[in-house]
């Protein structure tokens, strides 16, 4: 098992948003690993830039969390190009973004989004949302070994 | 002025020679005579005369009536018939007061002509201003959405580090400032529901609207249910009266229901029990259009002089620290029924409590 890789990945342009999440993840006791990525360049750079051999590659992320709106390139691209390459079609993809238009909904859904979580502004509600996130996406058969009683 | 310029049509010589000289000696110009109808239409084309004074009884395969038609409907010339007995002061009378009445007729034609092609070119400006002035309140609308979907993330840092102030350090605060992270907080939540509510309200002007026949009964019963089922506790009494089909976008209609009723829940909360009745009002004779429905509470009611702010945005009349929300429930009503070319107005009860009205279309 490679263990460089985070559980997650973040992909947040705002720097304030991203320090609040990772205090989420304190205030829920999680164990998750985190990495954060500030736009669509850097996330597409480390998750399909350096692919070059398969031993120099980078071991993926087990969930991305996908912001939409951010500067250079936004979240709709960088689904597009994940989808698009098969070393990260299947990887999970959450959109956790702002927006509450149904319209960018039904846009990420298209482009291959897995979920869509609205980021809510309470801090609370935050944590909420970021624990239901690891229920659904972080809970493994791996995590289930590592929790299994010793022989 | 100058003299009027006349064709005499008449067959019998003498006749024709004295009322030329008489018509000469009162000025007029008389531009000839003719002495049948086929004639007098030659001599009209050639002088154009103002007025010509014609013998019922003329020779020639055209008769009186026949020629008096075709110069009038050719060359637009006024016609009067003679006797042969007309005095003098009657003649000329008679002359003059058909010249005028001509003139007059031709000026009114002129005027309603004038008046159809300034209407034409009204109605046209009004399209284009019309047009203009929706693609600018779209652009506003536009900006504000933007804003407001900007203000979301600095307002969860807000209330993010004031949230992690209180639970972390609240402690290390001295005695007034402990209380502070929460009201920074507060603050934060309260603007972030008001963007909410403001996007939301944005939202119900560019959705599309697909109106269907909609039983409104069966609508208010769900949305009835639904509301109750979230105030647990709160004794509601609810009465669906029978209400006629209306014509409206189901999803819409939905919101508009839920908006009124959980208004009127809101402010009835305290009565024991809330009594909230859905109902329609007798048809009235000369509207056969719309239904009139309405929400009816036995809650604090309002004060009636203040009524016109009800439906404003953003706007209570309550103290914002007594009940919950923005007060852009009754704003979102507003507009949806509006959309549906409706009306909403609300009235207190003299007891105590309210009732909406709205408006909506009868189905095709």
């Amino acid at each position: 098992m490679n263990t460089s890789a985070p559980d997650i990945l973040l992909v947040e342009d705002s720097p304030t948003t991203a320090e609040l999440f990772v205090f989420a993840l304190q205030y829920n006791k999680s164990s998750a690993t985190i990495q954060v990525v500030r736009d669509g360049v850097e996330a597409l750079d480390i998750l399909l830039g350096d692919a070059i051999s398969p031993e120099s590659a980078r071991a993926l992320p087990r969930v991305i969390l996908l912001d939409l709106f951010m500067p250079r390139v936004d979240g709709f691209e960088v689904l597009q190009h994940l989808r698009a390459h098969e070393r990260t079609r299947l990887l999970p993809v959450v959109v956790y973004s702002s927006s509450d238009q149904e319209s960018d909904r039904r846009e990420a859904f298209r482009l291959g989004a897995n979920d869509y979580l609205y980021k809510p502004v309470g801090f609370k509600d935050c944590c909420e949302a970021i624990a239901r996130l690891e229920r659904d996406w972080l809970r493994t058969p791996q995590s289930l070994v590592d929790n299994a009683p010793p022989p | 002025m100058h003299p009027a310029t006349l064709l005499i049509v008449e067959d019998q010589a003498v006749i024709a020679a004295d009322l030329e000289y008489r018509l000469v000696h009162n000025g007029y110009k008389v531009c000839g005579v003719a002495a049948s109808g086929e004639e007098s239409l030659a001599l009209a084309r050639q002088h154009r005369p103002a007025l010509a004074l014609m013998d019922i009884r003329i020779q020639g395969e055209m008769d009186g009536i026949q020629t008096a038609e075709a110069l009038r409907r050719e060359l637009d010339l006024p016609v009067i018939f003679l006797s042969s007995h007309s005095d003098e002061r009657e003649l000329q009378l008679n002359i003059e007061v058909a010249l005028h009445k001509h003139e007059s007729e031709r000026k009114l034609a002129a005027a309603h002509e004038e008046i159809r092609q300034l209407n034409t070119n009204l109605e046209q400006h009004v399209r284009e201003r019309t047009a203009e002035l929706e693609a600018a309140l779209a652009e506003i609308e536009g900006i504000v959405q933007a804003v407001a979907h900007h203000l979301r993330s600095p307002l969860r840092a807000v209330e993010g580090y004031s949230h992690l102030l209180l639970t972390r350090y609240a402690a290390h605060l001295p005695d007034p400032a402990s209380r502070f992270p929460e009201v920074i907080g507060g603050g934060a939540r309260h603007m972030a529901r008001l963007v909410d509510d403001l996007l939301s309200f944005l939202n119900l002007r560019s959705q599309a609207l697909c109106p269907v026949r909609v039983d409104i009964a069966a609508a208010a019963r769900d949305g009835l249910g639904e509301l109750i089922a979230t105030r647990p506790g709160c004794p509601v009494e609810a009465h669906v009266e029978e209400l006629p089909v209306c014509q409206a976008d189901p999803a819409v209609l939905r919101l508009l229901l839920a908006e009124l009723l959980s208004n009127a829940l809101k402010f009835s909360r305290d009565r024991r029990p809330a009594i909230i009745t859905v109902g329609v009002q007798p048809a009235a004779a000369d509207r056969t259009d719309q239904h009139v429905y309405f929400v009816r509470d036995n809650g604090i009611g309002f004060d009636p002089r203040y009524a016109h702010k009800l439906f404003k945005l953003f706007s209570q009349l309550n103290l914002p620290e007594a009940y919950e929300g923005t007060g852009a429930g009754l704003a979102k009503a507003r507009r949806i029924v509006e959309r549906m070319d409706g009306r909403i107005w609300a009235a207190p009860l003299p007891g105590s409590g309210a009732t909406f009205y709205f408006s909506l279309p009868v189905p095709p």
